[in-house]
């Protein structure tokens, strides 16, 4: 049975490189978007959801965002789980508006991640940022690229992984962007393109890692009874589940073995619904490694089968099972914790026929993933259509 | 290493890690050990992860290991590391059980499953941990 909340509305703002707006212009943008997208307006709004910045401290994030939007809500919370922020404040805004304390939930998030940091800094934040245990890890210097390659390694070694396979995943993703008009990186790509790019981390090169971006995604979750009365058809959460196995990447013999494993199963118990059910996937892709471990352990393939389950291009556009189909954060994207957010988005336009020519045809069912830290923490959301259970 | 600049190389230890920054500058590696079920962890922690209990110990722990992953970083996070460029970074799985994240020394080459022998070098203000392989 569905949540009682739906989402009603989605939207974004400029994203890439967009060097004149601040974090704050970024999220009106996005608040503005997605508020037209769904026929509300900013007084509307009773709930909110944002996340912690990592270019600047807001202190506490959610009352200096209601602040600068303007808003006074009966609810409001600060949400971080990394890059599984975006199908976690999804369900917690359901949970709110399911516990009455408020109506109509924002939940957006935003930041200027590539315009606001002076060359390399982005990279040596990120390495700092707690992803990596601070006495045992970060002195030792590894990059985040490191933490995902010492993941890849391990997947190449024990189920024969190859890095051509690794590199379909950024040729798919980035075909996907190609169809984007908006996404940052639309140039195809090709396995070779990706072989040559330059060696950061091995066995990981620039084209497995994913963007860096300014921008902004909101969404706006209302009861299922108010969303009749609004523009867009609303889109059902079906299921969502929480998944987490190891905290650093130093402590566990099985980096390839994820907490997806229990947020798939706990967001499919949920929904009623199997891997097979689901008409596209819009799974986290921080790097090409991360895709890999998430379609096993989600229950897409077999485990260790992935590279082998991708290499025939299925995920690419007109594939049998087009993945990430808004260009994610490898090619479309990736603004910090909003990268993530913009899969959900993603999602909801799928389900509304909405994508443009990244339309998969006649999705009723759509499966978005997060992943935070080193493939550490995950959210899994199911969504669906109007007349689905 | 450049020694122009140490301070990223640094560790700040805490009351639950000093036993064992302390221990890793005579060369000796220990591990901390629960009383309550006998099973060893790392990081160090206030209570243990399987049982809960914060009865724990620390033990001079076996030094050898095998390599559980490995990466050869071909750019620097930060400037002090530039110097170091490439380092081959390691999770090894230890003998007794734990697992834990250090640099690799010797192989040019290491893999998945090669054994190593963990011990120290001198790094920041606490020596770092280094997997010895034998090739």
């Amino acid at each position: 049975m569905a949540r009682s909340a739906v989402i009603a509305g989605v939207g974004a703002s400029d994203y890439g490189k967009v060097p004149d707006k601040s974090p704050f212009h970024l999220m009106s943008q996005a608040t503005k978007a997605a508020l037209d997208d769904a026929g509300l307006r900013m007084s509307d709004i009773d709930g909110l959801i944002t996340t912690p910045m990592r270019v600047g401290p807001l202190n506490p994030p959610a009352l200096i965002v209601a602040r600068n939007l303007g808003i006074s809500t009966s609810w409001l919370s600060t949400v971080d789980l990394a890059g599984a922020s975006g199908t976690a404040m999804l369900d917690q805004a359901a949970m709110a508006v399911a516990s009455g304390q408020c109506t109509t939930v924002l939940c957006v998030s935003g930041q200027n991640l590539l315009s606001n940091t002076w060359k390399g800094s982005a990279i040596q934040a990120m390495a700092e940022s707690g992803v990596a245990h601070q006495q045992f890890e970060v002195p030792q210097g590894p990059l985040v690229v490191s933490l995902y390659a010492l993941v890849a390694s391990q997947h190449m070694a024990r189920y024969g992984t190859t890095e051509e396979q690794m590199a379909e995943v950024a040729v798919a993703i980035r075909a996907h962007a190609a169809l984007n008009p908006k996404a940052q990186k639309r140039e195809p790509i090709t396995i070779q393109d990706v072989m040559a790019s330059k060696r950061i981390s091995s066995p990981l090169k620039m084209l497995d890692c994913a963007l860096v971006s300014d921008g902004a995604v909101a969404f706006i979750v209302t009861s299922a009874d108010r969303a009749v009365e609004l523009r867009k058809r609303p889109v059902k959460i079906l299921g969502i589940g929480y998944g987490h196995r190891h905290g650093y990447v130093g402590e566990t013999r099985d980096l390839v073995v994820t907490g997806a494993i229990d947020s798939g199963a706990r967001a499919f118990r949920e929904a009623r619904l199997g891997p097979g059910d689901i008409d596209v996937a819009e799974i986290y892709d921080c790097f090409t490694i991360t895709v890999l471990c998430e379609l096993e352990d989600l229950g897409f393939c077999p485990k260790g089968e992935a590279g082998r389950f991708v290499e025939d291009g299925r995920l690419r556009p007109k594939g049998a099972f087009p993945i990430t189909t808004h260009g994610g954060l490898l090619s479309c994207m990736h603004s910090g914790l909003s990268g993530g957010m913009m899969h959900v988005v993603e999602g909801v336009r799928q389900i509304r026929g909405e994508a443009g020519a990244a339309q998969v045809p006649g999705v009723e069912t759509a499966l978005v993933h997060g992943n935070g830290g080193v493939i550490a923490i995950h959210c899994t959301a199911i969504l669906g259509a109007e007349h689905t259970a | 290493m450049s020694g122009q600049n140490t301070s990223a190389y640094d560790v700040q230890p805490d009351a639950l890690t000093l036993p064992f920054w302390t221990a890793a500058k005579d060369g000796r590696f220990i591990l901390p050990q629960c009383r309550a079920c006998g099973r060893f962890h790392f990081y160090p922690r206030a209570q243990c992860p399987y049982c809960a209990s914060d009865d724990l110990t620390w033990i001079d722990a076996k030094t050898g290991g095998s390599i559980v992953s490995c990466t050869t970083v071909s750019r620097a996070p930060a400037p002090a590391f530039e110097a170091d460029i490439p380092y081959t970074l390691a999770v090894v799985e230890t003998a007794d059980g734990p697992c834990l994240f250090g640099r690799i020394i010797g192989s040019p080459n290491p893999k998945v499953g090669d054994k190593v022998e963990i011990g120290f070098e001198a790094a920041g203000n606490y020596p770092r941990v280094v997997f010895r392989t034998g090739g």
